[in-house]
């Protein structure tokens, strides 16, 4: 605070330090401005902008300096839709100080934005040209003027409170009221606002109570007539059916249940269903693809088991067969147990050795064709001899087929000996077979020809020689 | 009871933008500081021009006091 006179700080004390003004009445000046600025600072917080109007204006009215009551005065002023007034107010509070001025940059921002300043010019032009209408009685106009003044300045209080008039004026409360609510929201505690909204209130009350007692009265009439002597008062309500209308109330609900099921509810579930089966569908088929590749696989492995089982088998054959390795070593074997057993047994020896087909020898190692030559040489002369000791036994008791296998046999042993075949076309002979006989008889000429054997065969020739 | 044409005077036409220099022009800033500075200067003039009082003789010693 500094001194009217000299300008300078002003101390705790009643009078100038600097100049020895009487400083106390200014003081209170001061300070009381600055209560009212507080005063109005408090009413705005809790939007009731009309109330902070009057404080900040009173404050304004004991300092003009109160630079902070000022800028927010023009605050409200634009708050409240009143954009001029606002305007005026931060123009004065730059002027009265220059710097560090918070008006200065209201200022900047309402001047820099053209749109916005024409905006506000046009609605205040549309405000003034409704408040005419309602002047010359063209309230519908006016109605209509000011709808769009407020769609464009929301704010604008005395459009709100003009439109309200005109509201009630027409007998519009409810619509009053409703633009009177909205002017509230903007401005808590304005004294037109209130003072409509309690008039308003007033009526819709008369209307409601009026409506209520119409109400309460055609419900409490009462019929009265007179039977006979007496005079029969009864209430004029009728009671309420309550069977059929009931049961069509309750089947009416019942539907409407249902459709509200229908319609809102089943079709969540559903969906909520579907979405559940599709998950395990798509669960279920992973599940059966993998199962479809592991049975593929298995598959495969058990054809692949039973090719080599095949295999196996093939050569299980192979070597078991009658013809195989195996069966030719048994008969060798069979053939050398019984020369080691008796090697005068020669019959058994060629008989085991017999059962070895010229053809398997042709595959068998040098070990098994030595071996094998080796006893086919030992036991084959000494079986030969005793084929021959038998065929002739056999031809000396005239058992000429005897004596014919048994000449057979050496003579498939050892076919140089020509007295085999001899002995053997004897035999044929003495049986009865000639021609067989003769046929030897022919062979052991041309196989023997300078043997006794070969002379003697031709005097037994019982078929000339073609 | 509300009055249509009487709460119809209580609304006046808005300032437009363009007049916002007569409504600063027009604006009332006088504070009360202002008259109170006023009041002091005319209550200076007003004694510079009224004569000096005579000044009061000191009461002597043994004087009587009514």
């Amino acid at each position: 605070m500094k001194c009217y006179v000299c300008g300078n700080r002003l101390s705790e004390h009643d009078f100038c330090t600097a100049c020895g003004a009487d400083v106390g009445a200014y003081k209170k000046i001061m300070k009381t401005s600055n209560a009212l600025y507080n005063d109005g600072l408090e009413k705005a917080k809790v939007r009731d902008l009309s109330g902070a109007v009057s404080s900040l204006r009173l404050s304004l009215k004991y300092n003009k300096r109160n630079i902070q009551a000022r800028n927010l005065l023009g605050l409200i002023y634009f708050e409240m839709g009143e954009a001029v007034s606002a305007m005026s107010e931060w123009v004065i509070s730059k002027n009265l100080e220059g710097t560090k001025n918070i008006a200065d940059d209201f200022i900047t921002a309402l001047q820099s934005n053209p749109t916005q300043l024409d905006t506000i010019n046009q609605t205040i032009r549309k405000y003034n040209q409704a408040l005419n209408y309602c002047h010359m009685d063209s309230q519908d106009l006016a109605i209509i003027q000011l709808k769009k003044v407020l769609s464009i300045n929301q704010n604008l209080i005395v459009g709100h409170q003009l439109l309200a008039l005109l509201y009630i004026a027409g007998e519009e409360y409810e619509k009053a009221r409703q633009t009177l609510m909205r002017a509230i929201r903007i401005d808590a505690n304005n004294t037109t606002t209130l003072s409509y909204l309690k008039e308003v209130d007033r009526v819709l009350r008369e209307r409601e109570e009026k409506e209520t007692g119409k109400k309460k009265k055609s419900q409490g009439e009462v019929y009265s007539y007179t039977s006979g002597n007496e005079t029969i008062i009864q209430p004029g309500y009728a009671k309420e059916k309550i069977g059929f209308s009931s049961i069509i109330n309750i089947v009416i609900g019942i539907v409407v249940g249902l459709a509200i099921c229908w319609f809102l509810v089943l079709p969540a579930r559903i969906e909520k269903a579907t979405a559940e089966n599709d998950a395990k569908f798509i669960s279920v088929s992973e599940q059966l693809t993998a199962e479809q590749a592991d049975k593929e696989m298995v598959k495969e492995q058990l054809s692949e088991s039973q090719q080599e089982v095949r295999d196996l088998q093939q050569q299980i054959d192979e070597m078991t067969g009658n013809a195989g390795t195996i069966t030719i070593n048994d008969y060798l074997n069979q053939a050398c147990t019984i020369y080691l057993e008796d090697p005068d047994n020669a019959e058994g020896i060629m008989e085991a050795l017999g059962n070895i087909s010229p053809e398997a020898l042709s595959e068998v190692s040098s070990t098994f064709s030595n071996l094998y030559s080796k006893l086919y040489s030992a036991a084959g002369l000494h079986a030969v001899k005793q084929y021959m000791d038998k065929g002739r036994a056999a031809m000396r008791s005239s058992e000429y087929q005897v004596a014919i296998e048994q000449f057979e046999k050496a003579w498939a042993l050892d076919s140089s000996d020509s007295d085999i075949l001899m002995n053997l076309a004897h035999a044929y002979r003495q049986s009865g077979d000639t021609q067989k006989a003769d046929e030897l008889y022919i062979q052991l000429m041309r196989d023997f020809p300078d043997t006794q054997n070969a002379i003697d065969a031709e005097g037994y020739i019982t078929t000339p020689v073609g | 009871m509300i009055n249509f044409d009487e709460e119809l005077k209580k609304f006046h036409p808005s300032m437009e933008v363009d007049e916002v220099e007569d409504a600063i022009f027009d604006h009332d800033l006088t504070d009360m500081t202002d008259i109170m500075l006023s009041m002091m200067k005319q209550a200076k003039a007003q004694q510079a021009q009224q004569p000096p009082q005579p000044q009061q003789q000191p009461l002597q010693p043994g004087a009587t006091v009514i």
